[in-house]
C-alpha cells in the first residue's frame, strides 16, 4: 500500500515538474536565398612585406572573380574592410573574426606567397568568421605562369568544402563561331578564356557535340558540298568523316561509353533518327514514322532518347527507349519545343520553347511535372546544353542584335554572356565539355 | 617548146614555193622565239588545216557558251518560291512557277538543276535543315509529277543558315522561307 | 439509536482500511485533476509564428510580413512609443462615455505601464490562435505561456532574418534540423547543439550560423524567474 502511495506520489511531483519546465520549440521554415558573402583580402608577400603590390592584388582579384562567376558567392568589397591587410595575420591564431562578421563577411579568404628560388609557392585559407575557425587550406608550389592555375584549385576546394561539390573550372563549352557565310568550331573555358578555333572548314560548320571523354567533337560541315557528318580531335586536329549519305547527316549525343553516336539521317527521303556504332560502322535506325524527327538526346543512363518529332503536328518533345519504342510525348505547353538536354543525373530536361514570339528555356521533369521556366531575356534563349555537374546551363541568346553564348546557374539566376571573339559575329549551339582534367 | 615550159612551171613553183616558205617562215619567225633560225620545218598543209579544223572548233564552242549563257540567264531568271512558317507545302504561285521551270528543263535537255531549300531563323538550326529539306523535295516531287526525271534534280537544304534577308521582322522571315533554284549544264 | 449505534459498531473494525483509501482517493483525484490542468501544455508547444500572420495576407512574401509583425511586437516588448499610448488614452476618453462597465475596466488597465499594455493587447491578439481552449483556474501557467510567447517571437524573428544559404544548395525535399540552444538571462546563447541533424552538412550548418549570427538575443524578461531557458528550434527547408 505504501509503495502505491509513494509512486502516486511521485508521479504527481513528476507531472508537475515536467509542466512548469515543459521545453518550447520554434519551427522556421524556408531559408531566404542569398549568396555566401565571402571576403578577399589582398595576398600577403609572406617574405617582403609590401614588396610585389601587384601580384598580391592579382590573387585577390583573382579569386574574387572566380568564384563570383560560380553564382555562389557575393564578394565583400574591399573598401569595407576593417583591418589593415598589409600588417594582419594570415594564420587563424592571428585572425580577428569579428573585423570580418561586423561587415557582414561570412566566410574570409586569406592568402600569402613566396618565391623559394624560381618556384612560386602561395597558400590559402579559408575561415568562417560566424564561428570564428578555420575551414580548410592549402599551399600550392609552381611556375610563376601557373598562378591561375593554383587560385582555381583553391576555388574548386572552397566550393567542395561549403556547397559538397567542386566547380567546373576544367570544363570547356564547344559552340559555333561565324562570320559571313562560314562557320567553324571553336572551344572556351568556362570562365570565358582561352577561345580556340578548332576546325577549318571554310564552310557551314554546325552542332558540336562532345564525347563523353571530351576527346573529340562531332558536327556536320557543308566542306564537301553536303551536310555531313564528322569527328575531330581536337588536340590533333585529325578529322573523320563518318556519315555521307544523300540528304541530311547531323550529329546529336553521344553514348556514355563514347562507343556510340545518334544521327539524324534523312537518306531515304524523311528525317528519321539512327544510332551509329562506332567501332562496326553499323547503322540502327530507331524512328520510322513520316513526320520529322530530330535533336535526339540519349539519357545519362543510356535507357532513354529524348527527340523532338511533328508528329502530332508542330514540334514537341517526345521520350522513346534506346530501342525506339515506347514513345510518349513529354510537352503539352507550347507551340514549339525543341533542342531537348538530359541533365547529368538524368531527372530533368531542359529544352527551348516559344514563348510570346521568342524562344526561352524551360526544363522539366523527365516524367512531364515540374515544368520550370528559366529564362525571360528579351533575347530569348535556344539550345540548351547542361554543364557535367548539373548546377549549369550553356546557351545561346540574342544580345544587343547579336547571338552570343551565355552561361546560367540551372535555377535560372546568375546569367553570364561569353566574351566575344575577334574575327566572329555570332556564336551559337553550345555544348558544354566534361571534366577535362586541365589542371 | 617542151622543155621550156617545164622549166618555166618548175621556176614558177620554186618561186611560189619560195615566196610561200618565205612568207611562212616569216610568220614562224614572228610567231615563235627570236632564237629560232629560219631553218625551222614548214609546217605542212596538213598541220595548216589542222589549225584551222581547231580554230573552227574553238569559234563554236564560244558560240555555244555564249548560247548557254543566254539560255542560263533566262533559266535563273526563275524566282525563289516561298512557304508559310513551319511548313512545306506548295501554294498556287509556287506550283506555277514550278510548272514553268518544269516546261523549260523538259525543253532543254542538257541542264540540270540544284533545288535549296531555306527557312526563317525562328525555331532550332536543327529542325529547320529538316523542314528546309522538305521544302526542297517538294518542289522536286512537284517537277517529277509534270515529267522532269529525277535524276536531274539534286537537293540540299541549308535551314535557316543562309537566309536572303538577315533581319529579324515579318517581312525579312517571309522571304527567308523560300526554295531557290540553281540550273547549270549536265556535265 | 439503537439503529445509530448498531452501524457505528459495524464499522468499528475498518478504520485503517477506510484510510488508507482516503489517501488514495486524494492521491487519484490529485493524479486526474493535474491531468486535466497540465496536459495541454504537456506536448511541446508550437510556435509557428509565420503562418499565423501571413492568413490574411496572400499577395505578399510571407517573410516581410512576418518580420513586421514580430517587429511590431518587439518594439511593443521593449517599449512603446509615444504615438501608441497617446491613440490609446483618446480611445480612453471617448470610450468612457457610452462604453459598458467591462470595455471601461480594459482601458484602465491598459494605461498602468508599458509591457504590461502591450501584452495585454497581444494576449488578445493571439487568443484566438492559441493552441486549445485552456480552463480559467490554469490561468497561471498559460499566462506565463503568453508572456514568453512574445519573447519566442522575437527570437524567431531574429533568426529568420540571418538565415540564408544560396540557392541550388539544398536538395529537392523537406528537410529538418533540430537545434537545442541555451539562452542566458542576458540574451546570449551559452550552449548549441544538434537534437535532430537533417542529413545534409550544408543545411545544418546554415542553421548554427543563422542562430550565431541572431544572437545575442534580448535579454530574459525580467518577471521570468530563471537563470536560462532551453529553447529548440526547427529548421524546414520548406514551407509546412
Amino acid at each position: 500500500m505504501r509503495k502505491i502511495t509513494g509512486f502516486l506520489i511521485f508521479l504527481l511531483v513528476f507531472w508537475c515538474s515536467s509542466a512548469a519546465c515543459g521545453k518550447v520549440y520554434i519551427d522556421i521554415n524556408s531559408p531566404a536565398f542569398q549568396k555566401f558573402p565571402v571576403a578577399i583580402p589582398e595576398f600577403k608577400n609572406l617574405e617582403n612585406p609590401g614588396n610585389e603590390k601587384k601580384l598580391s592584388t592579382w590573387f585577390a582579384d583573382q579569386l574574387s572573380h572566380t568564384l563570383k562567376i560560380t553564382g555562389f558567392f557575393k564578394i565583400i568589397s574591399r573598401d569595407a574592410f576593417l583591418e589593415n591587410q598589409g600588417s594582419a595575420g594570415i594564420t587563424d591564431g592571428k585572425v580577428d573574426f569579428s573585423n570580418w562578421s561586423s561587415i557582414g563577411s561570412d566566410f574570409l579568404v586569406k592568402g600569402g606567397f613566396s618565391y623559394s628560388g624560381k618556384k612560386l609557392a602561395v597558400e590559402f585559407r579559408l575561415f568562417d568568421t560566424v564561428e570564428g575557425k578555420f575551414i580548410t587550406g592549402k599551399k600550392y608550389w609552381g611556375n610563376p605562369e601557373e598562378k591561375k592555375t593554383m587560385v582555381l584549385k583553391f576555388a574548386d576546394e572552397i566550393l567542395i568544402a561549403l556547397t559538397g561539390k567542386g566547380g567546373v573550372f576544367d570544363t570547356k563549352i564547344a559552340f559555333v563561331g561565324r562570320k559571313d557565310n562560314s562557320s567553324e568550331i571553336y572551344t572556351i573555358n568556362f570562365d570565358g578564356s582561352n577561345p580556340v578555333r578548332i576546325t577549318t572548314c571554310n564552310s557551314l560548320t554546325l552542332l558540336p557535340h562532345w564525347s563523353p571523354d571530351g576527346s573529340k567533337i562531332s558536327f556536320t560541315s557543308y566542306k564537301d558540298g553536303n551536310p555531313d557528318c564528322y569527328i575531330i580531335n581536337p588536340a590533333s586536329g585529325k578529322t573523320k568523316k563518318i556519315s555521307s549519305f544523300k540528304g541530311l547527316n547531323l550529329p546529336a549525343s553521344w553514348s556514355s561509353d563514347g562507343k556510340k553516336i545518334l544521327l539524324v539521317l534523312s537518306r531515304d527521303g524523311n528525317e528519321d533518327i539512327y544510332i551509329k556504332h562506332l567501332d562496326s560502322g553499323k547503322f540502327q535506325r530507331l524512328t520510322r514514322a513520316r513526320a520529322i524527327d530530330v535533336s535526339p538526346a540519349w539519357s545519362p543512363d543510356g535507357r532513354k532518347i529524348a527527340f523532338v518529332s511533328n508528329r502530332s503536328g508542330s514540334p514537341q518533345i517526345f521520350v522513346m527507349d534506346s530501342e525506339g519504342k515506347n514513345i510518349r510525348r513529354l510537352t503539352f505547353e507550347g507551340s514549339y519545343n525543341s533542342s531537348p538536354c538530359w541533365s547529368p543525373d538524368g531527372t530533368r530536361i531542359a529544352y527551348e520553347g516559344a514563348s510570346n514570339g521568342r524562344f526561352q528555356i524551360f526544363s522539366i521533369e523527365e516524367n512531364g511535372g515540374n515544368l520550370m521556366q528559366l529564362t525571360f531575356e528579351a533575347g530569348g534563349g535556344e539550345s540548351p546544353s547542361w554543364s557535367p555537374d548539373g548546377r549549369y546551363l550553356a546557351f545561346s541568346s540574342n544580345r544587343n542584335g547579336r547571338e552570343r553564348v551565355c552561361v546560367i546557374n540551372s535555377n535560372g539566376l546568375n546569367l553570364r554572356v561569353m566574351p566575344g571573339i575577334s574575327g566572329v559575329e555570332s556564336f551559337k549551339s553550345p555544348s558544354w565539355s566534361s571534366h577535362l582534367n586541365l589542371y | 617548146m617542151r622543155k621550156s615550159m617545164i622549166t618555166g612551171i618548175l621556176v614558177f613553183v620554186c618561186s611560189l614555193s619560195l615566196i610561200f616558205i618565205t612568207g611562212c617562215a616569216k610568220e614562224q619567225a614572228v610567231k615563235s622565239d627570236v632564237g629560232l633560225t629560219q631553218t625551222q620545218a614548214q609546217p605542212s598543209a596538213e598541220e595548216v588545216a589542222q589549225a584551222e579544223e581547231k580554230a573552227a572548233l574553238r569559234e563554236q564552242a564560244l558560240k555555244e557558251q555564249a548560247l548557254e549563257k543566254k539560255i542560263l540567264a533566262e533559266a535563273v531568271a526563275i524566282q525563289d518560291i516561298h512557304f508559310a512558317f513551319d511548313n512545306y507545302d506548295l501554294k498556287p504561285e509556287a506550283r506555277a512557277l514550278l510548272g514553268e521551270l518544269a516546261g523549260w528543263l523538259l525543253e532543254h535537255k542538257g541542264f540540270e538543276a540544284t533545288i535549296e531549300g531555306h527557312c526563317d531563323n525562328r525555331g532550332t538550326a536543327v529542325y529547320n535543315l529538316a523542314l528546309g529539306e522538305r521544302r526542297a523535295e517538294a518542289a522536286k516531287a512537284y517537277l517529277a509529277n509534270l515529267g522532269v526525271s529525277n535524276t536531274r534534280i539534286t537537293t540540299i537544304s541549308y535551314g535557316e543558315e543562309m537566309p536572303a534577308d538577315a533581319r529579324n521582322c515579318e517581312d525579312a522571315w517571309g522571304k527567308n522561307r523560300r526554295d531557290h533554284f540553281i540550273v547549270f549544264p549536265r556535265k | 439509536m439503537t439503529f445509530l449505534s448498531e452501524a457505528l459498531e459495524r464499522n468499528h473494525g475498518d478504520t485503517t482500511g477506510l484510510n488508507s483509501m482516503v489517501v488514495l482517493s486524494f492521491l487519484l483525484h490529485a493524479l486526474i485533476l493535474s491531468i486535466v490542468f497540465l496536459s495541454p501544455s504537456l506536448p511541446s508547444p508550437r510556435w509557428t509564428f509565420g503562418p499565423s500572420y501571413t492568413v490574411d495576407w496572400v499577395s505578399l512574401p510571407s517573410s516581410s510580413v512576418e518580420i513586421r509583425s514580430s517587429e511590431a511586437t518587439y518594439r511593443e516588448v521593449v517599449g512603446l512609443n509615444r504615438k501608441n499610448r497617446s491613440i490609446i488614452i483618446k480611445k480612453d476618453v471617448a470610450k468612457s462615455l457610452n462604453a459598458p462597465v467591462r470595455e471601461t475596466k480594459i482601458h484602465r488597465k491598459s494605461t498602468s505601464g508599458n509591457a504590461d499594455t502591450a501584452i495585454e493587447g497581444i494576449k488578445k491578439r493571439v487568443a484566438s490562435t492559441a493552441e486549445g481552449s485552456l480552463p480559467a483556474t490554469s490561468r497561471g501557467h498559460s499566462e506565463m505561456n503568453m508572456k514568453m510567447k512574445v519573447y519566442y517571437s522575437v527570437v524567431w524573428s531574429m533568426i529568420k532574418e540571418k538565415w540564408a544559404l544560396p540557392e541550388g544548395i539544398l536538395p529537392g525535399d523537406n528537410i529538418e534540423a533540430i537545434l537545442e540552444a541555451k539562452i542566458l538571462r542576458n540574451g546570449s546563447v551559452s550552449h548549441l547543439s544538434f537534437e535532430k541533424n537533417s542529413g545534409n552538412r550544408y543545411f545544418d550548418e546554415s542553421a548554427i550560423k543563422a542562430i550565431r549570427k541572431a544572437s545575442p538575443f534580448p535579454p530574459l524578461p525580467e518577471w521570468l524567474d530563471k537563470r536560462y531557458i532551453d529553447l529548440g528550434i526547427r529548421f524546414h527547408s520548406s514551407e509546412l
